[in-house]
């Protein structure tokens, strides 16, 4: 183009076309960032729940990786290696008593010494392996009074504990999200019936419910276990656990639905939502396709406090009796079998206390920076 | 405010109607009954053990007896107690020792957390709102009955400062009132921490203090009037967290109340006491939602009933 002179035209000669590599430039210079990578960015920042992260990652590998690298199983009964103490061997324990028990009685002795050796001919070759693993794997945090390892137990009792969280958890989201998302979206007497049966439901004490519904469950699950083993095998869960599932998903999922209710209600008058009804999206394409995922913030972190949430029902249940039964242990159920003996081996009731204590700690720290992260809106 | 009050005790009633149905047709629910798990009993005695609960009758009738006798405020018989002992006299023997230990719990809890969250407030971002803010994050966040083992093992088995076992002395009572004070402590400190910096921050507060009033006052008599608001709505949820951590707190430190005495019942499968307690405290816990509420509104004239 020839420049005009005197007009107000910009001169084409101050200009030259940009290289490849500056309009490349220019792109990258601000990379926009998804959702997700915002989120992550944010999380990162947070040592509080990057050190929650890491330690639910610690929690999930010991509970569902230790057990192959200990040489134990939860139900292996060992006699002659009942209640020993941290790292102790049997001879130990067993010097330790004669020690003391000695000095008072000589005709004694022998009859001690009698008891408590195994029987040659009959545990001999149990034994002789048992040795052969405490060689290579000591009970590091002893064993129970009857003969099992510990750690290993320890192990299995996390492992119930984290996936009746999580699985718990799953189900309030699944549950509450619809639930919540169906009232908002209706509106009008729908939701207002829906409500009021959700209030009813939050007015009940939960625990007590949970307490009676675990009595009530037990009895016909055990026997539908009894009779079908397939459905154990199927599902890898005992009746304990199922009638747990059952009451989280009867009573649990109140406090999911009234948030999913309230970011619903907000959202449905926005105009992306006009727009895909306009297009011709159906109810459930818009309550599943454009609403619950503009909610996942929320209900993510919602999410995650259930965990620990659902970690201390369990466990609550199981201490005062009501949860998993034996042999299969939870961490509630451990430390219910250590109150007795709790003069004598109080580490057996700190070990599942303590490991209750870390993760339900890591959730609700991961469950604070993934509030932050996710939903500044909510963050005071 | 009429209209309020009435809508109000008609729906608590609606969910203590509700817990008691539900109760009550999940216990009849269970097959086999209370008294099939004694293997002595022949079929005859069965028969008449049954007739004299009333177990023989229709379900639909029993379940009319039975809240026919609850209006009364009749909870029934214990089928396990040998003596026959009624569900109305057992939690009128185990009750007062559960009371006492959650009345000093919720009584420490508030003292504590105001305490705590005041002074958090008002030493804002400095160390002691730091040190503060940990230890109730730490003490939310941690079971009540997971602190409570971890307080038995230290002060208890490895210290052997305290008795663990029973309330025989006052000094008994220092672990499971502190267990069972501890979570709520915590979150009543984090209630009045946010509550108070709002109010601190208001024009009228920095009226007050322009007039010379000190600081001290300052907080007492304007700040805290409107910053312990929020602290009374809990109060029912608190309610309901002691008496149901009873249950755990008792199991521990082998108190005789009426917590430790519901976990027997489960065991014994005494279904008339399990129903029994269960009401009972669902509607302890009932009502005093329903009083927390109406003391809220006359507490805050700024609310406005529909």
């Amino acid at each position: 183009m020839e420049k005009k002179p005197f007009s107000f035209h910009i001169d084409p000669s101050m200009f030259e076309p940009a290289s490849l590599g500056e309009k490349k430039e220019l792109i990258i210079q601000r990379q926009s960032l998804s959702f997700w990578r915002d989120a992550w960015r944010r999380l990162r920042k947070n040592p509080t729940a990057m050190i929650g992260l890491a330690m639910i990652i610690l929690a999930l590998l010991f509970a569902f990786v230790g057990p192959l690298i200990v040489p134990y199983k939860y139900d292996e009964q060992v006699r002659g290696f009942e209640n020993l103490r941290p790292m102790q061997t049997p001879e130990a324990r067993n010097d330790a008593k004669n020690a003391v028990v000695k000095p008072k009685n000589r005709s004694d002795e022998f009859a001690y010494d009698f008891d408590t050796s195994p029987p040659e001919d009959t545990a001999n070759k149990a034994t002789v392996t048992v040795e052969n693993k405490v060689a290579i794997f000591p009970h590091v945090l002893g064993t129970d009074s009857l003969g099992r390892d510990n750690l290993v137990r320890l192990m299995y009792g996390s492992r119930i504990s984290l996936l009746v969280g999580i699985l718990a958890s799953v189900i309030i989201l699944i549950i509450g999200s619809t639930y919540g998302a169906f009232s908002g979206f209706a509106g009008g007497k729908t939701d207002n019936i829906m409500m009021r049966i959700l209030e009813l439901l939050y007015a009940i004490p939960d625990i007590l419910i949970v307490i009676i519904l675990a009595i009530v469950l037990k009895a016909p699950l055990s026997k539908l276990f009894a009779v079908s083993p397939a459905l154990s095998k199927l599902t890898g869960i005992g009746p304990g656990l199922l009638s747990m599932f059952i009451t989280f998903a009867l009573l649990y999922w109140v406090g999911m639905a009234r948030i999913v209710r309230g970011q619903v209600l907000q959202l449905k008058e926005q105009e992306f939502i006009i727009a895909a009804q306009a297009l011709g999206a159906g109810n459930n394409r818009v309550i599943f396709k454009h609403l619950i995922p503009n909610c996942i913030g929320p209900i993510i972190v919602t999410t995650t406090f259930q965990v620990p949430n659902a970690i201390f029902v369990e466990s609550f249940l199981s201490f005062i009796g009501l949860g998993i039964s034996a042999p299969m242990a939870s961490l509630g159920s451990l430390a219910n079998d250590a109150m007795s003996g709790i003069q004598t081996n109080p580490y057996m009731l700190a070990q599942p206390a303590i490991m209750i204590a870390i993760i339900i700690l890591a959730f609700n720290m991961l469950g604070d920076g993934l509030r932050d992260a996710l939903d500044p809106k909510m963050k005071k | 405010m009429a209209g309020f009050l009435l809508k109000r005790v008609l729906s608590s009633i609606a969910t203590l109607f509700i817990i008691i149905t539900a109760t009550f047709f999940l216990m009849h629910a269970v097959p086999g009954g209370p008294f099939a798990t004694n293997e002595k009993l022949s079929q005859g005695i069965i028969k008449q053990m049954e007739a004299k609960y009333g177990l023989d009758k229709p379900l639909i009738q029993q379940y009319g007896i039975y809240l026919g006798n609850l209006v009364k405020g009749d909870l029934g018989m214990s089928i396990a107690s040998k003596e026959g002992k009624t569900v109305n006299y057992i939690i009128g023997q185990k009750f007062p020792v559960s009371a006492r230990l959650g009345g000093l719990s919720v009584l420490l809890a508030l003292i504590l957390g105001v305490l705590m969250g005041s002074y958090a407030a008002l030493r804002h971002e400095k160390l002691a709102d730091r040190v503060i803010m940990f230890i109730s994050t730490l003490g939310i966040a941690v079971p009540g009955f997971i602190m409570g083992m971890l307080l038995l093992l230290l002060f208890g088995v490895a210290l052997r400062w305290l008795n663990f076992i029973g309330l025989n002395s006052p000094l008994d009572y220092i672990l499971p009132t502190f267990t069972l004070a501890f979570y709520p402590a915590c979150f009543i400190a984090r209630l009045i921490r946010s509550s108070l910096l709002d109010v601190l921050g208001q024009d009228y507060i920095r009226t007050a203090r322009a007039k010379g009033i000190p600081a001290i006052s300052v907080l007492i008599k304007h700040a805290m009037r409107n910053a312990i608001l929020p602290v009374v709505t809990y109060l029912g949820p608190l309610l309901a967290y002691v008496l149901v951590g009873s249950f755990v707190v008792e199991r521990i430190f082998s108190i005789p109340g009426l917590g430790l005495f519901f976990i027997k019942s489960i065991t014994s499968r005494d279904y008339p006491l399990i129903m029994g307690t269960t009401i009972f405290l669902a509607a302890l816990i009932i009502i005093m939602n329903l009083v927390v509420d109406l003391v809220y509104v006359v507490i805050d004239p700024r609310i406005k009933l529909k």
